[in-house]
Order: C-alpha cells, then sequence, then structure tokens
C-alpha cells in the first residue's frame, strides 16, 4: 500500500502545521504552558518537534533545511512553521526515492533510512501528543490533527472516521 | 521501496504496544488506575483503546473481520488478553498491507464516514503513537519512568540499528 505512506507523511507535516498555526493564535504567555509528564513547556515542544525533524532530514540527506534550531534560542513560530513546511516536504520525496535498508552512520551508530523515517513519524505522534496534553489539561482548545481530520481537509474523507 | 518504509512503521506500532504492555503487565491494578489532566483516561482504559481500535480499523480494512477472540468488549479487558489483541491486530495489519490491492478504495465506517484504506492506515499508525503519548505522560505525571518507545529503541530490538536515544 505505498500510497498509505505518503499519507502518513502528508498527514505528519499537515500535522504539524495545524498545531503550529493554532499555538501561533493562542495568547504569547500560553506558550509557557506545561503539564507534568509531558517533554516541557509548550514551546519547548514545538521547538524540540521542528528541530527533532530538521535534524532526521540531516541523517538521511545532509541537508540542514533552514536555519538549525537550538535548543538555547526561542524561535518564533512563524520560524518554526517554515522550518516544518520544509522538512515535511522533504520526507514525503525521500521516502519515494530511498532505500529502506540503507546504512546510515557506523560502527556503535547507525541505524537505516526506514528506521529513521519510522522514527520521523513517531517523533511527530508523540510530541503533537504532548502539546494536546499541555493545551487540554491547562483548559485550551485542542486542535484536531488525527488523520480523519486531515483526510476531511484534504477532501479525501467524508465525515470523521470515528 | 515505500511498500518497506511503512512497514518499519507499522512494525514499530506493532512493537510499542507489546513492549507497553510488558512493561505495565508489571504494574499493580491500582497503578492502572492512574490517569493524567489531559489524556484520554486511565492507563487501562488507554491500552484498551489502542488495541481495541486497531482491531475496529482492521475490521473496516478487511470488510468485517473480527479478531480471533470475536469483537473486544467495551468493558476493560485483562492484560493478557490485549496482548493477544496486540498480537492478532499485529499479524492482521501485514497481511492488510500486504494484500490490498485498491489503497484508494472507500470505506463505510460504522459512523457513516466515507473514508480511504489508506487514511484509515494513516490513522492506525498516528494513533497508537498518540496514546501511548498519553501514557508516557500518566507515568511520568507519577514519577516512574516509562519503556523506551522510540523507533530508536525499535531499531535496536530488530538488529538493524546500534543508534541510541537521539
Amino acid at each position: 500500500m505505498p500510497a498509505a505512506l505518503e499519507h502518513v507523511l502528508r498527514h505528519n507535516a499537515w500535522a504539524n502545521r495545524a498545531l503550529l498555526e493554532h499555538c501561533a493564535a493562542l495568547v504569547p504567555g500560553a506558550l509557557d504552558l506545561e503539564a507534568a509528564g509531558t517533554y516541557g513547556t509548550l514551546y519547548g515542544t514545538l521547538q524540540h518537534l521542528v528541530s527533532g525533524e530538521q535534524f532526521y532530514i540531516r541523517l538521511l540527506t545532509g541537508e540542514v533545511l533552514g536555519t538549525p534550531v537550538r535548543k538555547t534560542e526561542r524561535r518564533t513560530l512563524d520560524d518554526l512553521i517554515a522550518i516544518a513546511a520544509l522538512t515535511g516536504s522533504r520526507a514525503i520525496d525521500i521516502a519515494a526515492d530511498d532505500d529502506p535498508d540503507r546504512v546510515i552512520g557506523e560502527g556503535a551508530d547507525c541505524t537505516t533510512a526506514g528506521i529513521v523515517l519510522a522514527q520521523l513519524v513517531h517523533h511527530g505522534n508523540e510530541h503533537r501528543a504532548h502539546a494536546t496534553t499541555i493545551l487540554g489539561s491547562n483548559g485550551r482548545t485542542t486542535p484536531k490533527i488525527g488523520a480523519w481530520t486531515y483526510g476531511i481537509v484534504n477532501g479525501l474523507s467524508r465525515n470523521d472516521g470515528d | 521501496m515505500t511498500d518497506a518504509i511503512l512497514l518499519r512503521a507499522v512494525r514499530h506500532n506493532s512493537w510499542a504496544n507489546l513492549e507497553l504492555l510488558a512493561f505495565c503487565s508489571k504494574m499493580s491494578a491500582s497503578q492502572l488506575d492512574w490517569t493524567a489532566l489531559g489524556v484520554y483516561g486511565t492507563i487501562h482504559a488507554t491500552l484498551q483503546h489502542i488495541l481495541g481500535a486497531e482491531a475496529g480499523y482492521l475490521h473496516s480494512l478487511t470488510g468485517g473481520e473480527l479478531p480471533p477472540g470475536g469483537r473486544p468488549p467495551e468493558s476493560l479487558m485483562p492484560l493478557e488478553k490485549l496482548v493477544d489483541l496486540a498480537r492478532s491486530n499485529a499479524e492482521r495489519i501485514e497481511k492488510v498491507l500486504a494484500n490490498e490491492t485498491d489503497p484508494e478504495r472507500r470505506i463505510t465506517r460504522p459512523s457513516g464516514a466515507i473514508v480511504p484504506a489508506t487514511i484509515i492506515a494513516t490513522q492506525f499508525i498516528h494513533h497508537g503513537s498518540d496514546h501511548r503519548a498519553h501514557i508516557g505522560t500518566i507515568l511520568g505525571s507519577h514519577g516512574v519512568e516509562g519503556p523506551n518507545l522510540d523507533a530508536w529503541a525499535f531499531g535496536r530490538a530488530i538488529g538493524v540499528s546500534t543508534a541510541a536515544v537521539r
């Protein structure tokens, strides 16, 4: 089912954008909200989400898309949205052509292209869940970023799948 | 090539479910009732939701097939039964992916929604990581470090990676 992989990665890119845009519309103080058991503050989670994807693309291609996102620097959400758009699109292109068994790295620090892409998908879903937990536990509206909504927004599905 | 990458993501999902179930199987009943603000529910209910939803997605993708034990009940199942369901889901999703001839075919879900098979497969992968993150949050908020369920750990478990957590 090769088309499904493309949708998995398109959903990832769409969900990142939807979450980042949702958070960009919050009052700035809301970006410092947090919840026990998650990654960190809402802003820190969003920054980690984007920097992680930037790192995975670098592992896969050697390319750094956009200015490197560093934990020590606070970037605007518009910056993060722009970088996430680049990495999300690049991941789709890579998955179309790459060999999943291609070895990346060597010795005690090697993996494969397929594992990096699986991690990219997992990482996005996991940390977006952290962000929505922070929002929900602080009484804020959470964006609908599941694949059902992705299907509706992109004209692929009719009504919610649940 | 793309099939193999999708398979990695699906196998990571199946592996992570079983790792999390193995971890939670060592917890007491009262710990399984832990929850946190902003997540789905208790640990036990979240585990059942992950696997019950997967069985539902498979029901749609296969034209109505049920898991070997029949439709999962609404009431909480013992964790050992959830392990059985996780194993069954893992086998069945691989068969679906291997045999799907028309990934864009439109499927009517029990809710009446009409959804392409590809979107159900996308939701299958999203749903697991989303709710396992909830359980990680519950554990963390109670001061318990959960299992490492990322794809790096999966790569090491299946012997294709040596890379550590990044």
